[in-house]
């Protein structure tokens, strides 16, 4: 800090961070604050909040799913478990952006659409939402530039994946291999 | 670039492990099992060869697949596709461990999109198992 100032802007970042680092969090964690602290117009800060609003969109889908009863009883089970990862990846995302994330962090959005009438309307609706987000976590891939955001966001989308794949295996269990039908698995928006 | 070629080389050679893998296994299995080993080992083909395209991009050089790799002895399809499972866990593990270690840009979403596709053959191979699938919300190969 600069006598007879104000803390710079950098002097303030060094003493977050390494207050961060004291408190033995991982370099994942340390990264995470330090894109935060760097402020809303952080590129950074941009493309989490991007997939914040994404994984809200996504959780709001799932929940709409759920509530509407058109699932049979294994597969709401199996739904129910991918709507608690959603939450998790919410919270993550929260964390990683700090005070940036739009309070409270754990917010969902509203249903963007009717609420499906049968197990198929379902589960399509489901495969959709999973594709525009892997889709956005592509996009972030490109863009992120702190190498521990960038993990966090890949371990996310490899687990939108996984649940685009088991929820192709539920609409089509005579079908496994098309459960995963792209080497490359890039989402469409 | 000289350090993107060597971690995309790693992952070359992981992949490399896992078509050998795959190569031994899928003619010792049959209905689904089969499918769905045929379609894992089709994209662990088009993973090595971008990966290849990535590594030579990148200025380097890239790695040839070792004469031979210890694949156990599986005695049963179960045993089978429980060696597959952990090829896939390898490879989810060296990609997570990766793309940090990647340039930021281009390289880490391409490598993403394999990771992605990786946790997807996971996924197949729990359920051919019976165990449930979807195990971790944050997929790196340690679940």
């Amino acid at each position: 800090m600069g006598e007879g100032g104000p803390p710079t802007r950098r002097a303030l970042l060094r003493s977050a961070v390494a207050g961060v680092s004291a408190a033995g969090v991982s370099a994942a964690g340390v990264s995470a604050a330090a894109a935060a602290i760097r402020g809303p117009r952080s590129s950074d800060a941009h493309t989490l909040l991007k997939l914040l609003n994404v994984e809200r969109r996504l959780a709001a889908a799932y929940d709409q799913v759920l509530a509407a009863g058109a699932l049979n009883v294994i597969v709401s089970a199996e739904v129910s478990g991918f709507r608690d990862q959603e939450r998790r990846h919410l919270a993550a995302l929260t964390r990683a952006l700090g005070p940036i994330a739009a309070p409270p962090g754990l917010r969902t959005l509203p249903p963007a659409g009717p609420a499906p009438q049968s197990q198929a309307a379902a589960l399509a609706l489901l495969l959709a939402s999973e594709s525009h987000a892997q889709a956005a976590y592509y996009d972030a891939m490109g863009k992120l530039k702190d190498p521990g955001l960038a993990r966090l966001a890949a371990e996310i989308m490899a687990s939108e994946a996984q649940h685009s794949a088991l929820l192709q295996a539920l609409k089509n269990p005579r079908n496994l291999p098309a459960a995963t039908p792209e080497a490359f698995v890039t989402g469409s928006g | 670039m000289a350090s993107d070629a060597r971690a995309l080389n790693r992952l070359l050679a992981v992949e490399y492990h896992a078509l050998a893998g795959y190569t031994a296994s899928t003619p010792l299995l049959d209905g689904d099992a089969a499918g769905v080993a045929r379609q894992c080992l089709g994209q662990e083909v088009l993973h090595t060869d971008r990966l290849i395209s990535l590594i030579q991009r990148a200025g380097g050089k890239p790695l040839h697949p070792q004469a031979s790799y210890d694949l156990g002895r599986p005695q049963s399809p179960e045993q089978v596709m429980r060696l597959l499972l952990s090829l896939e866990q390898m490879q989810l593990a060296a990609y997570a461990n990766a793309i940090p270690a990647l340039a930021a840009g281009p390289l880490r979403a391409q490598a993403a999109s394999i990771l992605a596709d990786q946790a997807q053959h996971a996924v197949l191979w729990r359920l051919q198992l019976g165990e449930k699938p979807a195990q971790s919300a944050f997929v790196s190969g340690r679940g």
